[in-house]
């Protein structure tokens, strides 16, 4: 089974400042399925992290992906889904439906995210997503 | 090879087609990949940078679109 992952999940695992922090770090310490997320995605989590932990946290990001900890997922119509989706959900930006198409890609309502714009969306078949660690 | 039969809903087996053909590989070929990939994958690892960091003015994860604005993300 796959997860969808963005990427407020990943800062408030790394970042032991963040209030969600304990929550999310107990959740994944026990999560078995694929964290799975989208090239936009990550290219605003690796800027987020290298300005709220240094280039330490950045590495630490690239090393977790060259491990296998987080994958990534793109393919021929992401584009054209992604803005179909973004236009859709006008509070939502590029990044945000990015994940929104990758669900429909993946055929998964589960979210890995603190962000509560994703309650207001809607999963594969018209379903609510499942929010983790929230919903858990 | 030996031959196998199987039943799929018709939402699996379209998507399983548009994978196939996002890779360029035949249908077959994708299944016979995501099955041995399947058997043969070790779990994924656990995360290790946990906790790698403290921010002082942590609280930002759950509007991270409003502090990229305010930061001025993307721009130079």
């Amino acid at each position: 089974m796959s997860v969808v992952l963005d990427s407020s999940v990943v800062l408030a695992l790394y970042d032991a400042g963040e209030p969600d922090h304990d929550s999310v770090r107990t959740w994944m310490g026990t999560l078995d399925d694929d964290l799975v997320t989208t090239p936009l995605t990550l290219t605003e989590l690796d800027c987020v992290l290298a300005a709220r932990g240094g280039e330490a946290a950045r590495h630490a990001l690239w090393s977790e992906l060259e491990a296998g900890v987080y994958s990534v997922r793109w393919w021929a119509d992401g584009l054209s889904e992604t803005l179909a989706l973004a236009r859709r959900y006008p509070f939502a930006g590029l990044v945000d439906a990015s994940l929104v198409a990758l669900s429909h890609r993946l055929r998964t309502n589960r979210i890995a995210t603190l962000d509560h714009h994703f309650r207001s969306m809607t999963a594969p078949g018209g379903e609510d997503f499942i929010v983790l660690p929230a919903d858990a | 090879m030996k031959k196998t039969s199987l039943y799929l809903d018709r939402e699996l087996d379209e998507a399983l087609a548009r994978r196939a053909a996002d890779e360029g590989l035949t249908k077959a070929e994708l299944i016979r990949r995501i099955l041995l990939g399947a058997v043969q994958r070790p779990p994924r690892p656990r995360p290790q940078a946990v906790g790698i960091f403290r921010s002082k003015d942590g609280g930002i994860a759950r509007d991270l679109e409003r502090y990229l604005a305010e930061s001025g993300f993307g721009e130079d």
